[in-house]
């Protein structure tokens, strides 16, 4: 059957949303439809395009935490202990590589054992890496994915698969299809912030779903004054009542044009756009302010101490905006890519990490907000077992580890499993495809009813694949 | 009724199907339906169960049930949930009751009446692909409001409907709206004026031709082509890998619209112009870069599986093709099937096929990127003698540089803390320098690479021969150049190369051998066989096969030769890191090879004592020298080398290729004859020659009169463009789930217009539709318009829209008096240092740095370099305004309206500078009266005058601005008042939209 479009379709909310061809209107009937309140939510719908949307079915979370471990962390070295990997230090690889796999520099594929220690932690006795001391005492809420799967040992591409579920293709981000999903909680704030992202805004971005679904980048955290924190936010320059002056004659001149015009709601629409500009403007710096926060909360992230700091300020802000109400925070660590030097390497980064955290997960539980946020944990890759220049790794995407926590997962487990050298995944396997399946379906979304009509076909986040990994839900 | 076959095969019992209908039919259809069959249009695994052919033929793991064995049926091992990668339904497992069921079924034979239901949906349905027919032009009731036939088509449709179409627009609204449409810029006040002053019943005409004849149009509507062909002028998906010569096809697009080619014309040159003849160099040349539209895409690169790589190039060809000129989804057919559209899988693969036959990509190794094809263009006549000039002043260059390097070298040796560069010197003196007596110098070199694929030869290296005499001073010296090292297996192939000197009779000489290029980290590559002789004479040879190996270092890279460090070599003294580096071709045969050295290691030699010190001076006066004189070869190599164009050629063996089942590259199934859409049976089919792709009858098949697919999409492209919304407005897909034309009639006429009375040309049809009255109708509001056609999809208004992103910005800059007049030519500024980094002696292509030059940085906007990824920094305007992803088919861009919208034009550094500019030409232009002031700022924004309120207004806000001040502080607080007023105006919607 054919669907109509919405006889509201000349309204606002229709000219809010991206729509290619049409399709739009239909994708979101259809997805309304399905939620079997067609009606009445797009009259909720028509007031705006973030509002709240029911999902498929009760959710276990509300929102996402992702701390993206940009670079491809050492999952032997840090959450896969390999007793055999330590035995076989220096020894051959038991394993033919790929042709393509042997690359520069890996012509001495000796295995490298394991560079940090491991201890059992907390009452399920997860065996961690000693690296990572405080995370460990978390251990009892974490649910560890061992048998991680994805698609490219070449970094662009993988982090582009663990964004967006597609290797090559521009399409939309996770963050970008929880949004259009369910919409946010808080209007005066965007859906989908990601924190200081670096390069590679294709991770971040809706693709073909509306524009406003699109993740909003916070490029800095407080510790460079003077910096805008979102693109464009304020205008330093210029005095704040000239500021306002300025943009209350627009808003003049606009609503001018619109008396001629009687009503007309895309210019009533920019006139809104004007006014939620202007209140971003004022509200967003002082979100992004972390001056209210205690000194015991501060010390808690590492704030004002030398390897945690910026990264405890990431965190603490995504504590803040999920707080606040936002659905998708992603905060970036860069420089797990060890391909020489790892054991000073990843202590370095552990140092930076592990109390940030730490932080997050004690402060997001004794908040009561652990229970219905889903925190990630991970990179687009892990590492191989052997040796690349002596004394790094190579990039290896055949098995690797990520980490959950609340949300509805189980917590002090250990899910799949890799080779007795942590090569490749062998039981339990989880491909971001499935990944992506999970963390929707804890969002309350069926990623197969999860769709977008493009070009003629609709499109899912997990594309033709995807498993709900049911095992690890509590 | 569920089953709409009859039962088949006389073995079936009735019992046996009654059983099947009650029972089991009920839980495939609630079980497995919704991902395997045709109703819910998916095929899980290749799985369909809703045909008795479905599971018999089963999916990817085979038949899923064997009548009779329910315990050998896949089927049944997948509901039993026995492997953990094997379970069906994958979401919960079935009752027991129900697998009892399954079980029972197949053990009875699995009697199933049903067959396969056809698939194909019915072309004959599908509207688009109906033969276009002349329509006849409705009568009207109102008569005097058409001017032509598209008002006819329009206004009796409105007539039917009880609607009237809105007044005229006024002058300026009309004025402002097709400079805009039609050259993406706004009417300057000159324009305004004398389109105002000119009375006559023509004055409107008389400005759609200036238009359509401006360069401006083509800078415009290039865009509207490039939204559907993925242009940008860099590549990859990190975006920034430097393809040098997008530009040219930019260019050539811009000219082609410019100059009204016809569009079939233009689409055959795109697609198939290097298989079309040239009268000369110069077509030759435009008809090469034509095919940069398919040359030009977002391929990822540095996919390392290459055939991975090709099948989604070819892929992204298809779906190009496909949707811009027949407005189908010919990818869906890329794994089954498309799932409503008559398209077949044999279809697609018939099309990938031509494609396969071209060469868009190419990988030579090592490292894990592929280029786009570069072809050389055929040079145009140079000037009499430059050529023989410049060759002139390159062979006088290239031999002042092998005498420094000669020199260089030597002084480089009397340093031993300076070079870790190989070098091999005669032990003993040779007698072969008798004066006049010409000797030669003949041996065999190769290309060289080390076991790390990093450190070999590239263009730039080579080994540097020279001849010492008995005090060390050099003779001759020679610098050899084997080529860069292919990654291939036999990239060690030796080939013969001789060079001669002359004695001056200063006694013996020795040989020194090294690389040409120390310091480099690279190789300068491999020597073997090594004769000095005069005339019959042989004075010295050695093949190198007394080698004494030293430590095995490893395998060398690509060919996994043997290669050693620190040899013994009998008759040479060795110097450099490890003496000597071997590489053992097998059989007993060895040859030496070269290691240029660390990087750096000159300057940051310590030479010891007077003599080193001052050879070490010399050195570095020397290297400076070297290195001048190589960037002046480049330099005039560059000259010298053919300019390059992206673009596409056909393979050495254009072939028919197979069906990859379900897409799968690596599962090659039938071959499928290289052909057209089936779909479209009227349209002539070439048939393809022999050792050709087919490209050329592809283009054919799509401008054939017989295919009515191409003019309808395109004329509903120009009518999109010109009126907003296509009267198809899923403007790249006219398939079954598309949406119908408002006006079917009006779209066959004008893809008749297109294709026949205007001969594809697209001037012609932009005119015809800007002429009529239609075009010329205002945006006003009127209730029971909107209350009967909400959308407006007859018409009744012309409705009103955002600028384009690009034509925001040309705006503000065209309003500032910032906008540089300057057209086409490179963009990416490669001229500026350090602009371009990992140039050479990387296995990764070189990258852009993101210098935008000068001259380009205020030009329009498509002369801005564009990457292959959302536009950021200075083009940040564009992704605010719902500028297309480069890598993304966009037919109809979307018009969101966003708060970073209103943040970028409230804050954005961009529209503030650009304010600046427009108060400071604004006090010039109008230095005495303020309120003239307001109302030039209104000609040069909203293109229209200031009225009285307006005027007010803008003098209250600047007044208000300045009140409190004191007399000294009020003068700059004015100056500061203008521009924030102009910073103002650029946010008001009648700047914003056109109406």
């Amino acid at each position: 059957m054919k669907l109509s479009i919405p006889s509201a379709s000349h309204s606002r909310r229709n000219f809010l949303r991206t729509s290619a061809c049409g399709f739009g209107s239909l994708a979101l009937h259809a997805l309304l439809q399905q939620q079997g309140m067609a009606k009445q939510a797009v009259v909720s719908a028509a007031a705006s395009p973030l509002a709240t949307r029911t999902p498929h079915f009760p959710p276990r979370a509300q929102r996402v935490i992702f701390l993206f471990m940009q670079g491809g962390p050492s999952h032997m070295d840090l959450f896969d202990h390999k007793p055999l990997l330590a035995k076989g230090s220096g020894g051959v690889l038991p394993y033919k590589l790929p042709g393509i796999e042997a690359t520069v520099g890996l012509e001495n594929t000796r295995l490298l054992g394991p560079v940090s220690g491991f201890k059992h932690h907390g009452q399920s006795g997860l065996f961690m890496s000693d690296m990572l001391p405080l995370m460990g005492r978390h251990a009892d809420d974490l649910c560890i994915l061992r048998a991680m799967q994805a698609d490219s040992p070449n970094h662009p591409v993988a982090v582009r698969q663990l964004h967006t579920g597609n290797l090559f293709d521009v399409v939309p981000s996770m963050g970008s299809w929880l949004s259009y999903g369910l919409g946010t909680e808080n209007q005066q704030l965007p859906s989908y912030v990601t924190i200081l992202p670096g390069e590679g805004e294709r991770n971040y971005s809706s693709a073909f779903l509306p524009a406003i679904h699109q993740g909003t980048a916070i490029q800095d955290v407080g510790s460079k004054p003077g910096q805008s924190p979102i693109r464009n936010l304020t205008d330093r320059d210029i005095p704040g009542e000239v500021q306002r002056r300025r943009l209350d004659l627009i808003q003049t001149m606009n609503r001018r044009q619109l008396d001629r015009l009687q009503t007309d709601q895309q210019m009533e629409g920019v006139i809104e756009s004007f006014e939620l500009a202007f209140r971003m403007q004022t509200e967003t710096p002082r979100l992004v302010d972390l001056a209210s926060e205690s000194k015991a909360t501060l010390d808690l992230y590492g704030i004002g101490q030398a390897p945690t700091d910026q990264f405890g300020r990431q965190c603490l802000l995504a504590r803040r905006l999920a707080e606040a109400g936002v659905r998708f925070v992603q905060v970036t660590l860069d420089g797990w890519d060890h391909h020489s030097g790892i054991a000073g390497g990843l202590k370095n980064l552990c140092a930076q990490c592990d109390k940030p955290v730490a932080g997050l997960l004690t402060d997001m539980k004794s908040r009561g907000l652990l229970e219905d946020t889903l925190i990630l944990w991970g990179g687009e890759f892990g590492r191989t077992p052997h040796a690349q220049n002596g004394d790094g790794r190579e990039h290896n995407q055949h098995g690797f580890t990520m980490w959950m926590a609340g949300g509805g997962v189980k917590g002090g487990i250990t899910h799949g499993a890799t080779d007795d050298f942590g090569y490749h995944a062998v039981a339990g396997r989880v491909h971001i495809n499935d990944l992506h399946a999970t963390m929707l379906h804890l969002l309350g979304l069926d990623h197969e009813r999860l769709t977008f009509e493009h070009h003629g076909r609709p499109f899912r986040l997990t594309d033709v694949a995807g498993k709900v990994v049911r095992e690890i839900i509590a | 009724m569920l089953f709409a076959g009859v039962a088949q095969g006389a073995e079936q019992s009735g019992e046996g199907i009654a059983f099947f209908e009650r029972e089991v039919a009920p839980v495939l259809k609630n079980r497995c339906f919704s991902c395997h069959s045709h109703e819910s249009g998916k095929a899980k695994g290749g799985l369909v169960l809703d045909s008795r052919s479905g599971w018999e033929t089963g999916g990817k793991s085979g038949a899923s049930i064997v009548p009779g064995d329910p315990g050998g049926s896949l089927l049944i091992k997948a509901v039993h949930y026995q492997d953990e990668d094997f379970q069906m339904p994958p979401k919960e497992k079935l009752p027991d009751a129900e697998i009892a069921l399954l079980e029972k079924w197949i053990a009875m034979g699995a009697p199933d009446p049903r067959l396969a239901k056809a698939t194909a949906p019915d072309p004959k349905k599908l509207w688009a692909l109906q033969p276009i027919r002349e329509p006849a032009v409705p009568s009207v009731r109102s008569t005097d409001w058409a001017r032509n036939e598209i008002d006819a088509f329009l206004l009796a449709r409105l007539e039917q409907a009880g609607l009237a179409p809105a007044a005229d627009a006024d002058r300026h609204t009309l004025l402002r709206r097709v400079t805009f449409d039609l050259t993406g810029l706004p009417p300057t006040p000159d324009e305004i004026a004398a389109f105002l002053n000119d009375t006559s019943p023509a004055a409107f005409e008389r400005v759609v031709d200036r238009l359509l004849g401006s360069e401006a149009f083509g800078d415009h509507w290039v865009r509207h082509w490039f939204d559907l062909s993925c242009y940008a002028d860099l590549a990859d998906i990190q975006g920034n890998v430097l393809i040098r010569d997008a530009w040219r096809y930019r260019d050539y697009v811009i000219a082609a619209l410019n100059a009204d080619k016809p569009l079939d014309r233009f689409i055959h040159e795109q697609i198939a112009g290097d298989l079309l003849p040239a009268q000369n160099a110069a077509e030759r040349r435009e008809l090469i870069i034509a095919t940069g539209y398919l040359a030009i895409g977002p391929w990822t690169l540095q996919n390392y599986i290459k055939g991975q790589l090709d099948a989604d190039v070819v892929d992204h060809q298809i779906d190009r093709i496909g949707r811009t000129f027949l407005g189908q989804t010919i990818s869906c057919a890329r794994c089954h099937d498309h799932k409503f559209d008559p398209i077949p899988t044999a279809d697609y693969y018939a099309l990938a096929g031509i494609f396969h036959s071209t060469r868009t990509t190419s990988y030579d190794g090592p490292g894990v990127w592929s280029a786009i094809t570069h072809i050389p263009l055929p040079q145009l006549e140079a000037a009499p003698g430059e050529l023989a000039q410049r060759q002139k002043a390159l062979d006088e260059t290239g031999a002042r540089r092998q005498i420094l390097q000669a020199e260089l070298t030597s002084l480089i040796l009397m340093i031993p803390s300076a070079t870790s560069a190989n070098i091999l010197t005669l032990q003993k003196g040779i007698a072969a320098n008798e004066k006049d007596r010409i000797y030669e110098v003949s041996f065999e070199s190769a290309p060289s690479v080390w076991v790390n694929a990093e450190q070999r030869t590239t263009a730039v290296d080579g080994l540097q021969i020279d001849i010492l005499r008995g005090d060390g001073s050099i003779l001759a010296g020679h610098q050899h150049k084997p080529g860069p090292w292919s990654g291939t297996k036999d990239a060690q192939q030796l080939k013969s190369a001789a060079f001669r000197y002359t004695g001056d009779g200063s006694g013996d000489v020795r040989l020194r051998i090294s690389s040409s290029t120390p310091g480099s980290g690279r190789f300068g590559g491999a020597l073997d066989d090594l004769v000095v002789s005069a005339g019959e004479d042989r004075l010295f040879a050695d093949k190198f096969d007394g080698i004494v190996p030293g430590a095995t270092t490893g395998e060398q890279a690509d060919t996994k030769f043997k290669v050693f460090s620190g040899a013994g070599v009998p008759n040479w003294e060795g110097a450099g890191i490890n003496h000597s580096h071997v590489v053992d071709l097998g059989g007993g045969d060895y040859a030496v090879q070269f290691f240029s050295g660390s990087a750096g290691s000159l300057a940051s030699a310590k030479p010891v004592s007077d003599a080193e010190k001052l050879a070490h001076t010399r050195a570095m006066e020397l290297q400076k020298e070297v290195q001048t004189l190589d960037s002046k070869i480049t330099q005039l190599n560059a000259l010298n080398a053919p300019d390059m164009a992206l673009a596409v050629r056909d393979t050495d063996s254009p072939t028919d290729g197979p069906i990859y089942k379900r897409g799968d590259f690596q599962s090659p199934g039938s071959i499928v004859r290289r052909g057209f859409l089936s779909a479209v049976p009227a349209a002539t089919r070439q048939a393809i020659p022999q050792g050709s792709s087919g490209r050329l009858q592809l283009a054919q098949w799509l401008t054939d009169p017989g295919n009515p697919l191409t003019p309808r999409v395109l004329a509903n492209r120009l009518w999109h463009h010109i009126f907003g919304k296509g009267l198809v407005r899923s403007v790249d897909y006219f398939g079954v789930h598309g949406e119908q034309p408002s006006h079917p009639d009006l779209l066959d006429f004008l893809a008749l217009r297109l294709r026949g009375d205007d001969r594809w040309s697209l001037k012609k049809s932009v005119r015809r539709m800007v002429l009529s009255r239609a075009y010329q109708m205002a945006s006003t509001p009127d209730a029971a318009a909107t209350a009967a056609d909400p959308d407006n999809r007859l018409l009744w208004q012309m409705p009103r829209r955002r600028l384009s992103a690009e034509s925001l910005r040309d705006a503000i800059l065209s309003a500032s008096g910032q906008l540089d007049p300057g057209r086409g030519g490179p963009s990416l500024g490669l001229e500026l240092p350090d602009n371009i980094s990992g140039l050479g002696g990387n296995i990764n292509p070189a990258t852009w740095a993101g210098k935008v030059p000068e001259s380009v940085s205020r030009r329009r906007t498509i002369y801005f370099p564009l990457k292959r990824e959302r536009p950021q920094g200075d083009l940040e305007i564009l992704s605010t305004f719902d500028f297309p992803h480069p890598s993304e088919i966009t037919g109809a861009r979307p018009e969101t309206t966003v708060a970073t919208q209103a943040l970028f034009l409230m804050n954005a550094p961009f529209v503030k500078t650009q304010a600046r500019h427009l108060a400071e030409r604004l006090a010039k232009e109008e230095a005495g009266d303020e309120r003239a002031r307001i109302n030039r700022l209104y000609l040069l924004t909203v293109n229209r005058p200031a009225d009285a309120g307006a005027i007010e207004t803008a003098m209250t806000f600047i007044d208000d601005c300045t009140r409190d001040l004191s007399a000294p502080a009020r003068e700059n607080a004015r100056t500061e008042a203008w521009t924030q007023l102009c910073h103002a105006v650029l946010g008001f919607n009648n700047f914003l939209f056109r109406e």
